[in-house]
């Protein structure tokens, strides 16, 4: 039984450590009213090295970003690549 | 964005310089009232102005563009071209007005002025089809005295868009495509 909590607590820290990296960015966009248009933000954030994956909800207005493990991607980053697309940045929330 | 229709179809392939620009080549084909005339142009695109709002966007975009022509008979030539379009779209409204024209010497001249309006019957997630009926207004002076007047479905999935319709009063099929690349 005293072995269990320092196994168990190794299990925490590994799935921490395993899982814990990858990071998301809900980002509100401004104008984004067509999927089509919205097209390029997916494809000039998915350019960055560090990004695993983008999803666009047209309802909601928001593009949420998922880094790939390890890797960060700064409010500024994610700003430039919106607007470079030719949309404005309302908010950008971090859900890790 | 290639579209065609039977008197009238043009190719035009762009480059984005960056949200604002971008620079293409274009080659439109005019089957006019007497001749047959074929452009070639290189051209230069900007969004004038974008307005970014929480549930719509709007753009004024400019086009100026330079190259060749062929007529079956006036022959070869210079040939200019310029447009310029606005439009304004919502999730579930559309519109658009455009005036473009190609000059060239020899009255070897083409302009449309074009409206648009249009609307979603259905809201579609990101990557689902999104089906748009449109009504599409054309005024060609050099090429037929009336409107011509053309109801179409325009298909955005995924990075592309299909445009297809048939004129209400001769029945001239319309389809444009376009695609991000």
């Amino acid at each position: 039984m005293k072995f269990l909590l320092p196994i168990a607590a190794f299990a925490t820290c590994f799935l921490i450590a395993a899982t814990g990296m990858a990071e998301q960015a809900q980002v509100t966009v401004k104008g984004m009213v067509c999927s089509f248009c919205a097209q390029g933000i997916k494809k000039t954030i998915l350019r960055k090295p560090s990004v695993e994956s983008v999803e666009v909800d047209l309802d909601k207005k928001v593009v949420t970003v998922t880094t790939k493990k390890g890797e960060v991607l700064s409010d500024e980053e994610l700003k430039e690549a919106i607007v470079d697309s030719g949309f404005e940045v309302v908010r950008i929330e971090r859900v890790s | 964005m290639p579209a065609y229709n039977r008197d009238w179809h043009d190719v035009q392939v762009n480059y984005s310089l960056s949200n604002h620009e971008a620079i293409g080549v274009s080659s439109f084909y005019r089957d006019g009232r007497n001749s047959r005339s074929e452009f070639g142009i290189g051209q230069y695109n900007q969004i004038l102005r974008r307005w970014n709002e929480s549930d719509a966007q709007a753009n004024v975009n400019a086009s100026i563009g330079f190259g060749g022509r062929h007529d079956s008979v006036e022959g070869d030539g210079v040939a200019a071209y310029g447009a310029l379009e606005g439009d304004y779209e919502t999730r579930r409204v559309y519109g658009q007005l455009s005036a473009e024209t190609l000059q060239s010497k020899d009255s070897v001249r083409f302009s449309r002025y074009r409206g648009r309006m249009g609307i979603a019957p259905y809201l579609a997630s990101f990557e689902s089809l999104q089906t748009w009926l449109v009504l599409q207004v054309d005024y060609m002076p050099e090429m037929e005295e009336s409107l011509r007047i053309t109801p179409m479905g325009r298909f955005f999935y995924g990075g592309f868009i299909l445009e297809a319709g048939v004129s209400l009063e001769d029945s001239i099929p319309f389809v444009a495509a376009a695609s991000h690349f």
